[in-house]
């Protein structure tokens, strides 16, 4: 299994670093902006008692990566191994000054965990190993956005970690180990993993193990202009997945969304496959028929026969979320997610209601701990746990076509020589609309030199025939004066036609128009 | 006869529910001045309001030259040759003689011109054109508003309260000048709490109280009929 993990990290890390063809075609949009994120693991948590503002009220992505582009060129990409979610993630400063932490210093300079590159600007390009095991690393620049996260839960170390050299911080972290994953463990159990269990840093604490667990996780997102054409490419890979302590495991998961477009035919495509699924040891399938044994002679052991029957009783339901495709028009977007599980901890919490926890928190003598337990026992979270979450997205805006019907020129008329050949460097007729054009003007760099000196100081002093106002005697001309006067005569005729409208709001010396009379006259 | 310059029939007015004017009839021929004298609160000051447009009459008719002008805005109406100097006076305090003559010019009559007038009546302003207005008496800022009035060209000139607050001898030499004004055809309405001075200026005079107007007549007419007690003890 962990050649099958290394085998992803290095997939994934390899992609990144494949070079993109420089882009020589034009393409037919003016504009451009896309985006793609990827989360291999998301877990979030529902818990309305929770008096956080937010829906989900708690959330936590693993190896984490978004990338976003424009046309400019514009683009900012981000890598986390665990990232809280949009609204702590960004919010981080906030979110810990609002729990009165912010003398900690966490959050300072934005969520810690977190490599960023953005084009133009500093950093293009940021890379970091937290811990053994897991990668973060992105880069930016004119030919797109690249962000990857790779993670083997079995403390594996890889080969890039020698590459990088100098590593750069983290933002927001103090110095010291950078162990963040073990820092968090200790925040939640509060205990210290790493110093209890020397080389168990890399691995899921036991606490969310027993939820969700797995082996290894690729996630890369990437957004890039080939050409005449705008991608955006989002993929998690997933393997050893393990969920409720065993219950449900899966081989491997892998989701891939990828948006294209050249400005004309948008596409919208992605593949989910799920490989090895099973319940309880025995072969399950996941389908629009709900989940069924993959084998109908087996039998789940002390459950009941109905797999979703069986996952009823625990609370927990299996999903295959439908994908979501759009290409229309300028646009596309898709959105696929490999397996979906909800876990319900209601008809748990119904099981205990039995137990007069009423009677037990009453003893507690201090009143803001004994509201604090209180609360705690009427919690029933709902975990939703997604693996394999993509998204990528392109919008298009057309390119605007001036239609400049400027002269091409001539170059017999430039020099009075007879035009030099053609050479096929139409480069030069920047400006020149049409692609004849482009064919007729002269290879100013090499034709100019065949034809003489003077071919190339002329042609600069060409001025476009359409400049000056035309002569009074010329037709342009008199059409040009005639809509003068005319202009004039509509003027006068409207002010006239104001006047009436408005009543004599318009200046009168004497007023005897207004009503009243001149009494200095009458 | 000539058509009368302004009319008033049957004028009603009144702040809010209190009634002030009940009934007005007065007329006022082409280039004479007209006092109009009665105790304070006589309702003379609003008579004065709803001529020149600032206040709406609840019902009667006026008439300017011939011409219905009920409705019609103060800004029209002193256009057209109306010109009223209100109770106070109402100079700029903070310019200048010349500036605050000068600013008759925006009406459209050229400020040599509006100099030139003001000088001519009252040349003691001339020997002030720097001095700000705030800072002179009672009597030279009154004399500034006058010019003022005069710089318009108007065909109608309403006073109101000329003499208030003024000495005797200035009261003299103010009403002397309209005198002056009169001769030059422009007609006058003096609206005067004190009426002697007034009444010896006046081609006609009326009397108000309670809203109406109770006599009209020449000035030695109405000084005759007149008690102490109607006109404030002052006649």
């Amino acid at each position: 299994m962990r050649r099958i993990v290394l085998a992803c990290v290095a997939a994934g890390l390899a992609g990144t670093a494949a070079p993109i063809p420089a882009a020589n075609a034009e393409p037919a949009f003016g504009g451009y902006s896309t985006e793609a994120r990827s989360t291999p693991l998301k877990v979030e948590v529902y818990e309305p008692v929770v008096p956080i503002p937010t829906t989900p009220q708690a959330e936590l992505d693993f190896a984490y990566t978004k990338v976003e582009a424009a046309s400019g060129p514009t683009g900012a990409g981000v890598a986390s191994w665990l990232w809280p979610g949009d609204s702590v993630g960004e919010g981080c400063k906030t979110f810990v000054e609002q729990l009165k932490l912010g003398e900690t210093g966490l959050c300072k300079d934005g969520y810690p965990v977190q490599v960023n590159s953005r084009t133009p600007g500093e950093p293009s390009e940021q890379r970091d190993e937290p811990f053994p095991g897991a990668l973060m690393r992105t880069s930016s620049d004119a030919e797109g956005v690249r962000s990857t996260v790779g993670w083997s839960n079995d403390c594996d170390v890889s080969s890039e970690r020698d590459e990088g050299g100098d590593q750069p911080k983290l933002p927001g972290l103090p110095d010291g180990p950078p162990d963040p994953l073990s820092s968090l463990g200790a925040a939640i159990t509060g205990k210290d993993r790493a110093a209890e269990e020397p080389g168990s840093g890399c691995a899921m604490p036991k606490e969310l193990a027993a939820v969700v667990d797995f082996g290894g996780m690729v996630s890369t997102s990437r957004t890039e202009t080939v050409g005449d054409t705008v991608q955006a490419t989002a993929t998690s890979k997933l393997s050893d997945v393990s969920i409720l302590g065993g219950v449900i495991t899966a081989d491997s998961i892998s989701v891939t969304s990828t948006t294209t477009t050249n400005g004309r035919r948008p596409t919208a495509s992605g593949v989910s496959k799920v490989v090895g699924l099973e319940l309880a040891g025995t072969p399950i399938t996941v389908g629009r028929d709900g989940v069924q044994l993959a084998d109908q002679k087996a039998k789940l052991p002390d459950l009941p026969p109905d797999p979703e029957k069986a996952l009823a009783q625990m609370g927990v339901s299996l999903v295959l979320p439908k994908p979501e495709r759009s290409a229309r028009g300028d646009s596309g977007s898709a959105a696929f997610e490999g397996l979906q599980i909800v876990i319900d901890t209601r008809p748990l919490r119904s099981h205990l209601d039995d137990i007069p926890f009423d009677e037990v928190t009453r003893q507690i003598p201090e009143e803001e701990l004994r509201r604090l337990v209180g609360a705690a026992t009427q919690l029933s979270p709902k975990f939703v746990i997604t693996a394999g979450n993509t998204a990528a997205e392109v919008l298009t805006v057309p390119k605007m076509e001036l239609d400049l019907d400027l002269p091409a020129v001539d170059p017999s008329e430039l020099n009075g020589a007879a035009a030099p050949p053609a050479s096929g460097s139409s480069g030069t007729s920047g400006g020149v609309a049409g692609g004849d054009a482009g064919a007729a003007a002269p290879a100013l760099d090499g034709g100019a030199d065949a034809a003489g000196d003077a071919g190339g100081s002329e042609a600069l002093a060409v001025q476009p025939a359409s400049a000056g106002l035309p002569p009074l005697a010329s037709i342009p001309g008199a059409l040009m004066v005639g809509g003068l006067v005319m202009a004039s005569g509509i003027g006068w005729w409207l002010q006239k036609i104001g006047g009436l409208v408005l009543g004599g709001a318009g200046s009168c010396a004497h007023g005897l128009e207004t009503g009243v009379p001149d009494l200095r006259k009458a | 006869m000539s058509i009368p310059i302004l009319e008033v029939m049957d004028l009603h007015a009144a702040y809010g529910r209190i009634e002030v004017l009940r009934g007005v009839d007065l007329t006022i021929p082409r280039g004479a001045v007209v006092a109009l004298l009665g105790p304070n609160g006589a309702g003379k000051s609003t008579l004065l309001k709803v001529v020149s447009g600032q206040m709406r009459p609840t019902s009667g008719d006026i008439h300017m030259a011939g011409v219905a002008v009920e409705g019609a805005s103060t800004d029209e109406l002193a256009r057209n040759g109306l010109c009223t100097i209100p109770e106070g006076r109402s100079v700029f305090p903070n310019l200048t003689v010349e500036e605050n003559l000068k600013l008759v010019s925006y009406a459209g009559v050229p400020a040599d011109k509006v100099l030139e007038t003001a000088y001519r009546y009252f040349p003691r302003l001339d020997q002030r054109r720097h001095q700000l207005a705030g800072t002179m008496s009672g009597g030279e800022q009154q004399m500034l508003a006058l010019s003022r009035a005069l710089a318009s060209d108007p065909a109608l000139l309403m006073l109101d309260e000329l003499s208030m607050g003024l000495a005797p001898l200035i009261v003299e030499e103010l009403y002397d000048t309209v005198a002056r004004i009169a001769e030059t055809g422009v007609s006058i309405l003096v609206v005067e709490q004190f009426a002697r001075t007034a009444l010896r200026v006046s081609d006609y005079a009326a009397v108000m109280t309670g809203g109406r107007v109770v006599a009209t007549g020449e000035p030695d007419e109405i000084n005759a009929k007149m008690s102490d007690v109607i006109l404030g003890g002052a006649a």
